[in-house]
């Protein structure tokens, strides 16, 4: 039952954020790419396949706290993207240091990390009480792009 | 000889005082409670017949009265109601008999005539018709001075017959009054005939001026020769 | 079918049906959690062999069974891209515990692709299945085991709990069985505090409550009635003898004023009767005292004596004993008087009537009719067995009530060409 309201609802919000989204079940997902993902993360759960785009995207938590994941996979079972949550200090010194200087005033939250063809880039969430931002850096601290929200 | 009938029901009253009339008796009629209490108070009766069920009263309590002035011994009490009680008390309060409805007039008469001879009982209970005397402590029959042996219900048909002299007596009254009350069989009365027979040849032979008539074949009646 | 019989039989049909269907879902419920469980053991087996694949590039030679529960084996590219993980129920030659020599057993077998180090395998991993066949026996057997429990249950409940439930409510259909209007003083009555059972011995209640009342009122009303009909009766017949003892009546005139007198009569014994039955049903007798029955009969045998004379019919008294009761004379007489009368008037010529006291007995016979009488209806009211008499038909019926009053067992009886009527005294 539970499983049935969360996979409506996920069909519900992948409707509606994008159209070509399509739910999956684990046995429609090529066996590559689920022994793949298996070795890669084999400690993961609540696992939720799409397909999206030619890649399978894979939803899923590791982790007592339920760290949320996000992995694309191509058809032969390679990872193409990982997007993962991670806490504000594990944030590499460089970027610590570049909010330091520039943002000191705004609180950091909702930090990720995207690994994507061996590159690795962060984004994250800047807040004060009046103005939001969304900043992605890289390994060296450098702001690639910073949207207001 | 004067009687007092108490009987609230009209045609009744008139059918018992026609009969008692043609036995030569006074007879004056009281058909309710104040009426007949106001009779008993003022005249003395020889014979007074009762009936229990009164309008404004209840013919017990007319006995109680009788009672005190000493005048009970002499009521024949008449009712529609066979109880017990009522027998009892009636009896209790001095009653002579107790009679209950319907009766045949044979059988009243009988009952009157007898609580009339025990009033003027002289020491004597014989009843004489013609030359026909009947001794009813001794029960014995004597014709011309000669006894006639009858045997128990020859002895009780003829002295029915004497008190009933000149009328009717049905079949039916001479069963229940010799064989009892209880003869519900009895649908053919021919054994009555047959009683009857012998007793008018015993009365024949002992040459007796009273003759038993055949009535209409539903009854008899005792006539002097 | 009793209640608690008929409550166990729909009891059992309705549990064998639901048990029945329970046992259905049940198979096919356990059957999927045995392959869920089973697939997962597939699943973490197959991770085992793909993450020792990468290490230990031996076990990528292994292509048969022997030994193992998996083979592997390389595949092209594209033959790997179309494969997804499934599992199928198959059947492969095992040989287990218990088989002497290798069997078809059922198993489950996982095929899946990976790659390593830039090729691809196709494997397959098998595990061994419960045997369906097996495993229905096994749960026929458990279910059937379970719904002979139960029934065994439901029978136990069903003697020990519901009957003791309704053990009030047979006490008082017996109590109901056993009560007689008119008779029985006490109302039939429940012990329990069961609402539904207090509630039926209310409406009984009720119920016989207005039957006593219509009882009493229909006794008072016969009562009544005849009471009533006592002075009509009596006017109608000194009217009657007053105009026949006029005398001046032709024959025929005479002979109708007899007829009329002749019903009269009838009338009025029917009218004595239904008083006197009355009155024994409302025990309105009060003068009880001891009575000799013996002098009863022997009154009542000299006071028929002329009847049985012009019937010739011979009249015996055989006592053996003295036999006395508490009783009121006049009912005794009546008793007695009507059953000798019986059996004189309906007596044959030259016939015989015995009667026979003993020490708690009085048995009247008398010859008569060759074929016996229905016993059944010879005590009921206007009951006659043969249509000429102009008797009330109740005789018999007062003989009956007389002996219910004092408890004394009456019965009837044909026996060698004899009619007889025994009176039991208590």
């Amino acid at each position: 039952m539970k499983r049935i309201i969360v996979i409506s609802l996920l069909a519900l919000i992948s409707y509606t954020n994008d159209l070509f989204a399509q739910k999956i079940l684990k046995s429609q997902v090529p066996s590559l790419v689920v022994n793949s993902f298996q070795q890669k993360f084999p400690k993961a759960f609540d696992i939720d396949w799409e397909l999206k785009d030619k890649l399978y995207e894979v939803d899923f938590e590791t982790g007592l706290r339920g760290t949320d994941h996000v992995a694309w996979f191509d058809k032969t079972g390679k990872l193409v993207k990982h997007k993962e949550e991670i806490s504000k200090s594990n944030l590499p010194g460089k970027i610590m240091a570049k909010i330091k200087s520039e943002f000191g005033a705004y609180r950091v939250d909702d930090v990720k990390r995207i690994t994507e063809d061996s590159k690795v880039i962060y984004m994250l969430e800047l807040k004060s009480v009046t103005e939001e931002w969304k900043l992605t850096f890289d390994a060296e601290g450098n702001v690639l792009s910073k949207v207001a929200d | 000889m004067k009687i007092l009938i108490v009987e609230d029901e009209k045609d009744l009253l008139k059918t018992i005082a026609g009969s008692l009339e043609k036995e030569h008796f006074v007879v004056e009629a009281a058909s309710d409670f104040y009426a007949a209490s106001e009779k008993i108070n003022v005249y003395d009766y020889d014979c007074i017949l009762l009936d229990i069920m009164l309008p404004n009263g209840n013919g017990l309590q007319l006995l109680e009265q009788l009672k005190k002035s000493g005048k009970s011994n002499n009521v024949i009490i008449i009712s529609a109601k066979d109880s017990l009680e009522d027998k009892l008390r009636g009896l209790e309060l001095g009653a002579d008999d107790y009679l209950t409805k319907p009766f045949h007039i044979a059988e009243l008469n009988a009952r009157v005539k007898a609580v009339l001879r025990r009033k003027k009982l002289d020491g004597k209970n014989t009843i004489e018709i013609a030359n026909v005397v009947l001794d009813l402590t001794e029960r014995i029959c004597i014709v011309n001075n000669e006894k006639v042996p009858l045997n128990r219900k020859e002895f009780d048909i003829l002295n029915y017959f004497l008190f009933n002299k000149n009328r009717l007596v049905t079949k039916t009254a001479l069963a229940e009054h010799v064989w009892g009350d209880h003869i519900d069989q009895s649908d053919n009365f021919d054994f009555i005939y047959y009683q009857i027979k012998n007793l008018r040849r015993k009365l024949q032979t002992a040459k007796a001026e009273v003759e038993i008539e055949a009535v209409y074949g539903i009854g008899y009646k005792l006539v002097e020769k | 079918m009793k209640l608690l019989n008929r409550s166990l039989l729909y009891l059992s049909v309705s549990m064998f049906f639901i048990i029945g269907l329970w046992s259905v879902v049940f198979y096919f419920n356990m059957l999927n959690k045995i392959k869920e469980s089973v697939d997962e053991g597939l699943d973490h087996y197959k991770r085992q062999i793909v993450y020792q694949a990468q290490k230990d590039s031996i076990i990528l030679e292994k292509s048969n069974f022997e030994g193992g529960f998996f083979t592997i084996g390389e595949i092209t590219a594209s033959e790997a891209i179309a494969i997804k993980d499934i599992y199928i129920d198959t059947l492969m030659y095992m040989q287990d515990a218990d088989d002497e020599i290798p069997e078809l057993e059922p198993v489950r077998l996982l095929t899946t692709a990976f790659e390593n180090n830039g090729h691809y395998y196709k494997l397959s991993v098998i595990n061994s299945m419960v045997e369906e066949d097996d495993l229905i026996e096994e749960l026929l057997r458990e279910t059937l085991g379970l719904y002979f429990v139960l029934l065994a249950a439901v029978i136990i409940i069903n003697n020990f709990v519901l009957q003791r439930l309704w053990k009030p409510f047979y006490s008082f259909l017996i109590q109901l069985k056993n009560y007689r209007v008119g008779s029985s003083r006490k109302f039939p009555e429940v012990k329990t505090k069961t609402k539904e059972f207090t509630d039926l011995q209310n409406a009984v209640n009720i119920l016989l409550q207005r039957n006593i009342e219509t009882y009493e009122q229909q006794k008072q009303f016969i009562g009544n009635a005849s009471h009533e009909l006592q002075t009509p009766l009596a006017i109608a017949t000194n009217k009657l003898e007053l105009l026949i003892e006029k005398g001046d009546l032709q024959s025929r005139q005479a002979e109708s004023i007899a007829e009329v007198m002749r019903i009269i009569e009838r009338l009025v014994r029917l009218n004595r009767s239904l008083l006197l039955l009355t009155k024994i049903e409302n025990k309105q007798f009060l003068d009880e005292q001891i009575v000799s029955l013996n002098e009863i009969v022997r009154q009542n045998v000299s006071d028929l004596e002329e009847i049985a004379e012009f019937k010739n019919v011979k009249i015996t008294v055989a006592e053996t004993a003295g036999l006395t009761a508490q009783m009121d004379v006049s009912l005794a007489g009546i008793v007695i008087s009507n059953l000798l009368r019986n059996a004189v008037f309906h007596n044959i010529y030259n016939g015989i009537v015995t009667v026979e006291i003993s020490e708690k007995t009085v048995k009247i016979s008398n010859t008569g009719i060759k074929a016996p009488i229905n016993e059944q209806k010879i005590f009921s009211r206007f009951y006659k067995a043969d249509d000429n008499t102009s008797g009330t038909g109740l005789g018999l019926t007062i003989v009956k009530a007389i002996c219910d009053l004092y408890n004394i067992a009456v019965r009837y009886y044909y026996e060698n060409d004899l009619h007889s009527f025994e009176l039991r005294f208590r």
